[in-house]
């Protein structure tokens, strides 16, 4: 009779990425357009 | 606002904005409206002395107000730069305001589409030489989008899969790619009607920018830099393109749209463009002097 095999090896699940974070400032313009700078948050 | 007028032969929208006409023709590096406002310099769209990356209302707009909205997006502030030569960290943060900017944008009435887009280089008829790209939120599905949404509900309908995944699929023998990652593959599609036309497309599908997650992202700013530098490589010079992202429509309406970002190079060689003329825009038919299989190999060795 045969051994059951072993289990596998258990492998840590990988951290996935977090999407990255920015931080935004929106500014109106004098004509009344918008102006959004975004920046590492 | 712009007049939206219908061209019954070819069932699509044709937009009429003259005032675009007057709009900035290659200023000198030191009048560029998209640096930032130094000090003691002319005062430019940017006020600040310096940005990370910024976004505006096109001064110049072919859609606005309740038709929709044309905004361009200024990489980086150093104007001699280009966006293949940003950081890895930096593009994935520009793919952030994409994904800012559609959601934004796609919530507005009367948008039907957001379309991501650049144009580099003279020959391309570039205005401003400054990194950037823009954004159209049209009030009207655009008509390459709109064949391409049919074909894929067509397929979808018959064979119940998704026929760009397919088209994924038949590049399994690697012959038209050009580089490929855990997530995305570029390649030079079979039917490719520019001879370094590149797609760059998730394996797994996605239908936008909304629906990737943060592996898919840093992987998609990694093979964008690689491509974007083998096409600086190719001739030894910044190499013009459009660069169009192909991402599902707001709404429920494309849910079979596997989202993928289309690069038309105009160059047939390193002082040859290919133009668009009688058969391609009389008739619509392109006519292509390259096979895709040789310029990826070409590609792939930059």
């Amino acid at each position: 009779m045969q051994r059951p095999l072993p289990d596998p090896p258990r492998v840590a699940g990988r951290e996935k990425n977090k999407k990255r974070k920015l931080d935004k400032r929106v500014e109106p313009k004098p004509d009344g357009r918008y102006l959004i700078y975004y920046k590492p948050a | 606002m712009s007049e939206l007028r219908w061209h019954p032969l070819l069932e699509e929208w044709v937009t009429v904005a003259p005032w675009r006409q007057d709009r900035t023709y290659h200023p000198p590096a030191s009048h560029c409206p998209l640096c930032p406002t130094r000090p003691g310099m002319m005062l430019t769209e940017i006020p600040e002395p310096d940005y990370y990356i910024a976004v505006f209302e096109n001064r110049y707009p072919s859609y606005t107000g309740e038709q929709g909205r044309c905004e361009v997006v200024c990489y980086t502030p150093d104007h001699d730069s280009s966006l293949g030569e940003q950081s890895v960290e930096h593009i994935q943060d520009l793919i952030t305001v994409w994904r800012d900017r559609t959601a934004e944008l796609s919530r507005l009435p009367n948008v039907r589409y957001v379309y991501i887009f650049e144009n580099r280089g003279e020959a391309i008829g570039v205005t401003l030489s400054h990194p950037h790209g823009q954004i159209y939120a049209y009030p009207f599905l655009p008509p390459v989008l709109e064949r391409e949404l049919a074909a894929e509900a067509r397929h979808m309908r018959k064979t119940g899969r998704c026929l760009y995944c397919e088209v994924i699929e038949g590049e399994s023998s690697g012959v038209r790619t050009v580089t490929r990652n855990e997530h995305w593959i570029a390649f030079v599609p079979p039917f490719a009607r520019w001879p370094y036309e590149v797609h760059i497309a998730p394996v797994r599908h996605r239908g936008g920018l909304l629906d990737l997650d943060g592996d898919d992202e840093q992987s998609l700013a990694k093979i964008m830099k690689t491509m974007l530098q083998k096409y600086d490589r190719l001739f030894d010079m910044p190499l013009p393109y459009v660069m169009a992202m192909h991402q599902r429509p707001p709404g429920r309406g494309g849910r079979h749209h596997h989202f993928h970002i289309e690069f038309y190079p105009p160059n047939r060689s390193k002082d040859k463009l290919k133009y668009l003329a009688g058969s391609e825009l009389g008739a619509g038919a392109f006519i292509l002097d390259a096979r895709a299989e040789d310029t990826a190999a070409e590609l792939r060795g930059r």
